[in-house]
């Protein structure tokens, strides 16, 4: 079969020198777009009249939020309000609660964010504040009798962006992810290198990828530019020339991307494989996400395409097509241990067809 | 007055006696999500206070209160014990951990890795989310030379710099040995009792 062979602009970043740190020794971040935070603040503790004229905890979180938004690059938080928070729900809830989720905060434990992944996919952030601490919200030094909210949900924030303490990692730098700060009550310049090396884009380097047949397959992106110039951990970005003629519907790059627009970070150890498709296939809006469940749960994927009318569906689990799993839904009844794994979903119309990004189940022990 | 108001009382002391220390501690030490405690709060607080050797680590499955989590039992063994009661292999619950491609993250929990050797002040096994002092403050670390260090990997050079930060810690010509911070764990501890 003819091969069609494609050269690709790839862009990535140049790294800032480093004195940030990250949660986990790899980078882990957002798709990107929208990080949608469920404020339950003033639910879960009783607004009140702070120091800074604030009169309710939200809307100190989304002062906090406010920060972190105007550097973060690719992704933004967005807030809403709802009730119910819990531990592996894939929300990403903020509230005060006397306990983690049933553990104990343990003495002068201020806060704590916990953050989910399942394999390289962020599914959940939840900052948990300690509701048996005097809390208010001022600027300048820490004030005795009473701990700064905001600044404390500005360091739990930069957690949900991806950051950890830089001084655990041995660096001695002016931050407020700093695990012991000194009277900071913002973010400083380290936070927001941190944050844009985690999210940012820039850099140009070229490489060619084999489409085959020409308008729709599956290839294998090596991570690696020929000139061997890009640094392992930089982002890059594959974009097809114009009028090619497809598009990339599917990808296991953790990183942001968009139909026109393969993103991923660069791992020697890592092939990223792109599935693509003429431009007439069915269009997906919505993958099907990853979640946890316990055994005996209901669990269902969902799949949302443009123009669905017409369209026919096959589900998969592990590559293999599921008798009878033919709807846009999937449904299990009564989750088990063997049901985790990668589900995904082939979307076929007169037109042609489109194959979703895998979602992962997690079945837990109960 | 009966005996559930007498126990509502003793619990109201209780916190109001842990949010006063909060406020004495929290201007001093300008802590950002954990107030860290000094070195004879860190003492004082600690049920047991052992030296001892990573050896290997599991994480579970666990569900309280309904809420779904992840936690590691790290296990070490003990060289010494320098406050309470341990045997000669201890295991520490730590929320948070991995499980196949599940994994919780938690921010300042400590992370260990085998034949490390540390200084460990703990309290609350098994209830708390990190079972240490202040979090990830009651963990210390051994080197090879026999010399002890901060949680953030500063060498300590004197007890009175637990709890601050870099920029606050005194200058001393030396990293503390091992045997010498033992020994001021047991006269904090005896002077405490």
């Amino acid at each position: 079969m003819r091969k069609l062979f494609v050269v690709l602009s790839v862009l990535g970043i140049i790294a800032n020198t480093r004195a940030y740190n990250f949660i986990v020794s790899y980078p882990l971040r957002w798709a990107g777009g929208e990080v949608p935070l469920v404020l339950q603040l003033d639910d879960t503790r009783t607004p009140d009249f702070l120091s800074d004229g604030n009169t309710s905890w939200d809307d100190v979180a989304m002062e906090a939020v406010a920060i972190w938004n105007s550097v973060l690059p690719t992704i933004q938080f967005s807030t809403t309000s709802g009730p119910g928070h819990a531990n592996g729900n894939e929300r990403n809830e903020i509230f005060f609660s006397p306990s983690i989720y049933g553990h104990r905060f343990g003495r002068g434990v201020l806060a704590v964010t916990t953050t989910w992944h399942i394999g390289d996919e962020r599914v959940e952030g939840d900052t948990i504040f300690n509701s048996a601490i005097p809390w208010d919200s001022y600027r300048g030094e820490l004030q005795s009798g009473s701990v700064d909210f905001r600044r404390v949900a500005i360091h739990e924030f930069g957690h949900i962006v991806g950051l950890g303490h830089p001084d655990q990692a041995r660096q001695v730098m002016v931050s407020v992810m700093n695990s012991i700060i000194s009277d900071l009550d913002t973010i400083a310049n380290d936070d927001v290198f941190g944050a844009q090396a985690l999210y940012a884009t820039e850099t140009r380097h070229v490489i060619n990828v084999a489409v085959d047949p020409p308008q729709a397959g599956v290839v294998l992106v090596k991570p690696t530019a020929p000139d061997g110039k890009m640094a392992r951990g930089a982002l890059a970005a594959l974009t097809p020339k114009p009028n090619r003629g497809f598009r990339f519907n599917f990808w296991d790059a953790p990183d942001p991307s968009s139909s026109r627009v393969l993103k991923f970070r660069a791992y020697e150890d890592r092939d990223i494989t792109a599935h693509f498709s003429s431009n007439t296939a069915p269009r997906i809006i919505s993958h099907p996400k990853s979640q946890f469940a316990s055994v005996e749960d209901f669990v269902t994927f969902r799949i949302k395409i443009a123009n669905a009318r017409q369209a026919s569906f096959q589900w998969q689990f592990e590559g293999t097509d599921i008798p009878g799993a033919t709807e846009s839904a999937l449904t299990l009844q009564g989750a088990q241990h063997w049901d985790s794994g990668l589900y995904s979903v082939t979307v076929r119309t007169a037109k042609g067809e489109t194959q979703s990004k895998p979602a992962r189940l997690v079945v837990d022990d109960y | 007055m009966n005996i559930c108001s007498v126990k509502r009382l003793n619990g109201v002391v209780v916190r109001a006696l842990f949010i006063a220390a909060i406020l004495v501690a929290a201007p001093a030490l300008n802590a950002t999500s954990v107030l860290p405690p000094d070195f004879n709060a860190m003492v004082r607080q600690a049920d047991l206070i052992f030296t001892g050797r990573m050896t290997g680590q599991r994480a579970e499955w666990r569900k309280i209160e309904g809420q779904r989590s992840i936690v590691t039992l790290v296990r070490f063994e003990v060289i010494g014990v320098h406050k309470g009661r341990g045997g000669p292999v201890i295991e520490l619950q730590f929320l948070g951990g991995k499980i196949g491609q599940a994994s919780l993250d938690v921010d300042s929990i400590p992370k260990f890795h085998v034949d490390e050797r540390v200084v460990l002040f703990v309290e609350q096994n098994g209830v708390a989310a990190s079972p240490l002092v202040g979090f990830f403050h009651g963990k210390f670390n051994v080197l090879t030379d026999g010399t002890v260090t901060h949680h953030d990997g500063a060498p300590l050079g004197d007890v009175a710099d637990i709890g601050k930060s870099r920029a606050r810690r005194g200058s001393t010509p030396r990293a503390m040995a091992h045997d010498e911070f033992a020994g001021k764990i047991r006269g904090a501890t005896q002077k405490a009792n």
